[in-house]
C-alpha cells in the first residue's frame, strides 16, 4: 500500500490545541508551542529556536534541539533519568542547554525555562530510559 | 503507482538490474504516444511509521522521495498547533519548487542536513480557508538524509531575506552553505 503523505491528509480537520511537547527521533529535537497563534520562527543558535505570534508577536512556543547530548549531561551530574521518574522537566532542559551560550543569548533560554515551568517530559516517550 | 509496477513488472525488472535506489524516481518504460511512464520508488515501499513525498532532489536535479514521520503528523493532528497541520500542504510544494536549497543545518549531528525554502501558493486556515502566504516570510522545511531515505525533520514559517527574496533571513549564518537556487 503506497502510504503518501496526501492521501493522509484527505479529509483530516484538526483536532485543537492541547500544550503537549513533542519530541522528535529523527531530529533530535523537542517542539512545545504553549498557544495555537500561527507563528514564525526565529533561531536564536545551534540549538533554540523560539516561535513567536504572527500577530502580537509574543512567545507561543520553542524548539530545543540536541536533546539526546544534553541529556547525557545531566546524566553526567548524577541526574536520574528512567522511565518511572517524573523530574525531567523541560525548563531543566533549558538550564542545562544555557550552560555554555553566548551571553546575549542567555536570556532567551531564560525565558523558555519560565515558559516552560512545570512541563514534565516522559523519558520513555523520548525513547531516553 | 502500486498497479503500475505490478502490471509492468517485466519493465520494472528489465531497468532494476541493480537494487533501485528508494529515494529516486526511475522511468520505467515508455508507451507509444501517452509519452515517458515516471514510477516512483516509494511505491515499492515505504519505512514502516513513515509517509512519503516526491520533491527535488538536494543536488537541484531530479526528484527525490522524502520522508515524513507518521507520529509527527499524528500529534499535530491531535495536539496542534493547527496552522501547522492545515499548513501540510507546505511540504509538497516547498520540496517539490523551491527558490533555494541550503546545506549544512550547524547544528552537532546534522551538518549534512537540508533547508529547502521559497514560498507556498496558499496558507490554509481550516480545512477551507484559503489565505495569501503571511508577508515578508518564507517556508522552510528541513531534512536530512539517513539509512531511511531524505527524512524531513520539520517546517515552519521564517522572515524573507529582503536582499535575496526566497531566502530566510540571515542564511548566511544559519546554513553551512547554498547548494542549489532557482535562476
Amino acid at each position: 500500500m503506497v502510504e503518501n503523505l496526501m492521501q493522509y491528509l484527505e479529509g483530516k480537520t484538526s483536532q485543537g490545541f492541547t500544550r503537549r511537547p513533542y519530541y522528535s527521533p529523527d531530529g533530535d529535537f523537542l517542539v512545545y508551542y504553549v498557544h495555537p497563534d500561527e507563528a514564525i520562527a526565529e533561531r536564536v543558535d545551534d540549538l533554540l529556536t523560539v516561535y513567536r505570534s504572527m500577530e502580537t508577536r509574543e512567545f507561543v512556543g520553542c524548539k530545543i534541539k540536541g536533546i539526546r547530548r544534553l541529556v547525557e549531561t545531566l546524566r553526567n551530574f548524577g541526574v536520574s533519568i528512567e522511565a518511572e521518574d517524573s523530574s525531567l522537566t523541560l525548563s531543566i532542559l533549558f538550564l542545562t542547554a544555557a550552560r555554555d551560550r553566548l551571553p546575549e543569548h542567555v536570556h532567551y533560554y531564560e525565558e523558555m525555562g519560565r515558559f516552560s515551568k512545570g512541563v514534565a517530559l516522559d523519558p520513555a516517550e523520548l525513547q531516553l530510559a | 503507482v502500486c498497479a503500475s509496477l505490478q502490471r509492468f513488472g517485466d519493465a520494472r525488472r528489465a531497468n532494476f538490474e541493480q537494487r533501485p535506489d528508494r529515494s529516486k524516481t526511475y522511468q520505467i518504460a515508455q508507451f507509444k504516444g501517452s509519452g515517458d511512464v515516471r514510477v516512483q520508488v516509494f511505491g515499492m515501499g515505504i519505512p514502516r511509521g513513515f509517509r512519503g513525498l516526491i520533491g527535488l532532489c538536494p543536488s537541484g536535479e531530479g526528484e527525490c522521495q522524502f520522508l515524513v514521520r507518521q507520529q509527527y503528523l499524528d500529534h499535530l493532528y491531535k495536539n496542534g498547533p493547527e496552522w501547522k497541520f492545515y499548513n501540510l500542504h507546505i511540504l509538497p510544494e516547498i520540496l517539490g519548487d523551491p527558490k533555494a536549497i541550503f546545506e549544512g543545518l550547524r547544528r552537532d549531528d546534522f551538518e549534512g542536513g537540508y533547508c529547502y525554502s521559497g514560498y507556498p501558493s496558499k496558507r490554509m486556515q481550516g480545512n477551507s480557508i484559503v489565505l495569501p502566504i503571511p508577508p515578508e516570510t518564507v517556508a522552510v522545511v528541513f531534512v536530512n538524509p539517513s539509512v531511511r531515505g531524505n527524512v524531513v525533520l520539520d517546517w515552519e514559517w521564517r522572515p524573507d531575506d529582503p536582499d535575496e527574496p526566497g531566502r530566510p533571513e540571515a542564511w548566511q549564518d544559519h546554513f553551512e552553505r547554498l547548494k542549489w537556487s532557482k535562476t
